[in-house]
């Protein structure tokens, strides 16, 4: 008698609760190669866990944006955020494709100015940028967006001392009908405190006002609340412009558009629940068409996109590492990749596929990174087929902020490496050694083993 | 010890004395059934490497798992805890490594 294919043996209790009103049934995905290339191919060449980026989806993601932007609005200029992610490879893509960079500390200007980028050409962002950063921004020309009053003494007097008048933008914050409504950077312009710091900035003599900056959220689901935003970004731009002469040359609306990536407490997957780029493309371009600009002084709408560029265009590959069965019953995984790596483990629900299938019963399953620590958790629950350890998992989308905010914590952060457009394969980021940790560290003699 | 269950073919499991129910892969229903049909547990790795493409260490730490958690979702008589000769018990599946 021939045998028959394997699946681990498997015994599910049926649970009853609310049934699912999307009524969506479970169902099997995996994801054997990612942009043409084979995933365990990767893993033999560059180990686990692996960062993984697509050169052909930041280019793709790029282009919808500019040209649901551009198509609406004729003057239209995208910086990258490199906080999001400022891996070399991947800002130079960004500014190969036209975008400037947007900063928000000394050390994230240095790495443009190092990638070319001139001064001119870079969005200066932040609550705290260091006197000497400042002088070298101001001498440089770069977009300072003043975050606080103290920010503005100190930017009047270096131009006070410099004998010029220098450029400026403000960052302000508003309602604008949701929540949280992030009030701690820049001026109020509700309270009137933005309108008052243009005015003092104004009378100074020394500073002129070229920008109005707001970022009004992260992973904003509400198109309209950027359209609220630019409405009242462009009456502020007015009102300086009636009181003190002052022309408003861009409004830079920030960041905050939501990628297709989903939030724990979202109901539906994100690649269902996000709007469309479009959708904040005409938010945004409708409320600055009709605010009212004269036609030779229509400002120049920036954006500094970030989440919703890069997200999908990064990946996690990992390995089981064990199974486990919980106390309670609740199968569980251990992972190669932890919180250290996947920070925004803790908000989004990630994808996870397997690389391979082999059949099997999907369960609910609990995915454990490979940190000794409680919070260490990837997944808290995600239908899987039974995995061996060795196999190979995709976690998406993970590009945005993963790596930025990678932790050296217990263990040593993985190599990343760029797909390019015709599947070449490059390490961008080599995997660390112990002297990456290590090295800056001093031992007193008094302590030497 | 098995009268209460009632496993249909296409692994759905009905415990008339719980009134759960459960649904069990291909090689789960197989397991089961031995189990029902009065096969040792020590017996059940080399008849899941008999009918499926599985080999005998992996069946074995297969069927361990498995056990445990039949043991685990009670759907085993209570009395046959205690009893280690019963062949349905996880308790005399020792072969595999113990399930305690």
């Amino acid at each position: 008698m021939s045998r028959q294919p394997y699946d681990k043996p498997t015994i599910l209790k049926h649970a009853t609760g609310l049934a699912n009103k999307f009524g969506r049934g479970p169902s099997r995905k995996s994801l054997e190669r990612i942009d043409g290339v084979k995933v365990t191919e990767l893993i033999e060449r560059f180990g686990s866990p692996l960062f993984v980026f697509s050169e052909h989806r930041l280019r793709q993601k790029y282009r919808e944006a500019y040209r649901a932007f551009s198509l609406r609005y004729p003057k239209v200029q995208f910086s990258w955020s490199y906080k999001t992610n400022y891996l070399d490879a991947v800002c130079r893509i960004f500014h190969q494709e036209g975008a400037w960079a947007e900063v928000v500390s000394e050390i994230e200007y240095e790495m443009a100015r190092r990638l070319g980028i001139p001064g001119e050409h870079i969005l200066f962002n932040g609550p705290y940028k260091p006197e000497p950063a400042l002088r070298t921004a101001i001498a440089e020309g770069s977009k300072l967006h003043l975050d606080h009053y103290e920010e503005l003494y100190t930017v009047e007097r270096l131009a006070r001392e410099a004998g010029r008048v220098v450029p400026v933008s403000i960052r302000i914050n508003m309602d604008t009908g949701i929540h949280p409504r992030w009030d701690r950077f820049g001026f109020n312009l509700d309270n009137g405190e933005a309108l008052d710091a243009i005015r003092r900035l104004h009378a100074g003599g020394h500073l002129v006002l070229e920008g109005i900056h707001s970022h009004i959220g992260t992973f904003v689901l509400d198109p309209e609340a950027y359209g609220r935003a630019a409405a009242k970004m462009a009456e502020l731009a007015l009102t300086v412009r009636r009181e003190t002469g002052m022309v408003v040359k861009y409004l830079d609306v920030g960041g905050g558009f939501a990628s297709r990536s989903t939030l724990h407490s979202q109901y539906a997957p994100g690649a269902d629940g996000s709007p469309p780029i479009d959708d904040y493309a005409e938010a945004i371009t409708s409320a600055l068409l009709g605010a009212g600009f004269p036609q030779n002084e229509m400002p120049t709408l920036m954006l500094e996109t970030g989440r919703a560029l890069i997200d999908d265009a990064g990946f996690m590959v990992t390995r089981v590492v064990g199974n486990k069965r919980l106390a309670n019953g609740t199968r569980a995984l251990i992972v190669d990749a932890g919180v250290n790596v996947l920070f925004t483990s803790f908000w989004y629900r990630h994808d996870v596929l397997p690389v391979l299938d082999r059949g099997g019963m999907l369960e609910e399953t609990v995915i454990y990174g490979p940190l000794c620590m409680n919070i260490d958790v990837v997944r808290p629950s995600v239908l899987l087929p039974p995995l061996e350890a060795g196999d190979a998992l995709v976690i998406r989308p993970v590009g945005a902020y993963n790596l930025t905010q990678s932790m050296q914590f217990i263990r040593l952060r993985p190599a990343a490496i760029l797909i390019g457009e015709n599947q070449e394969v490059d390490v961008v980021r080599r995997a660390e050694v112990l002297d990456d940790l290590k090295g800056p560290e001093l031992l007193p003699a008094r302590l030497a083993p | 010890m098995y009268e209460h269950l009632a496993l249909s073919d296409n692994g759905f499991l009905f415990d008339t004395r719980s009134g759960a129910t459960y649904s069990l892969s291909r090689t789960g229903t197989f397991l089961l059934r031995e189990l029902m049909r009065g096969t040792h547990p020590s017996d059940l790795a080399a008849r899941l490497t008999d009918a499926f493409e599985v080999d005998l260490p992996a069946a074995a730490r297969d069927c361990e798992q498995f056990l445990f958690r039949v043991k685990d979702l009670a759907l085993l008589d209570e009395a046959s805890d205690d009893d280690d000769d019963d062949p349905g018990s996880p308790r005399a599946a020792e072969p595999f490594g113990g399930v305690r």
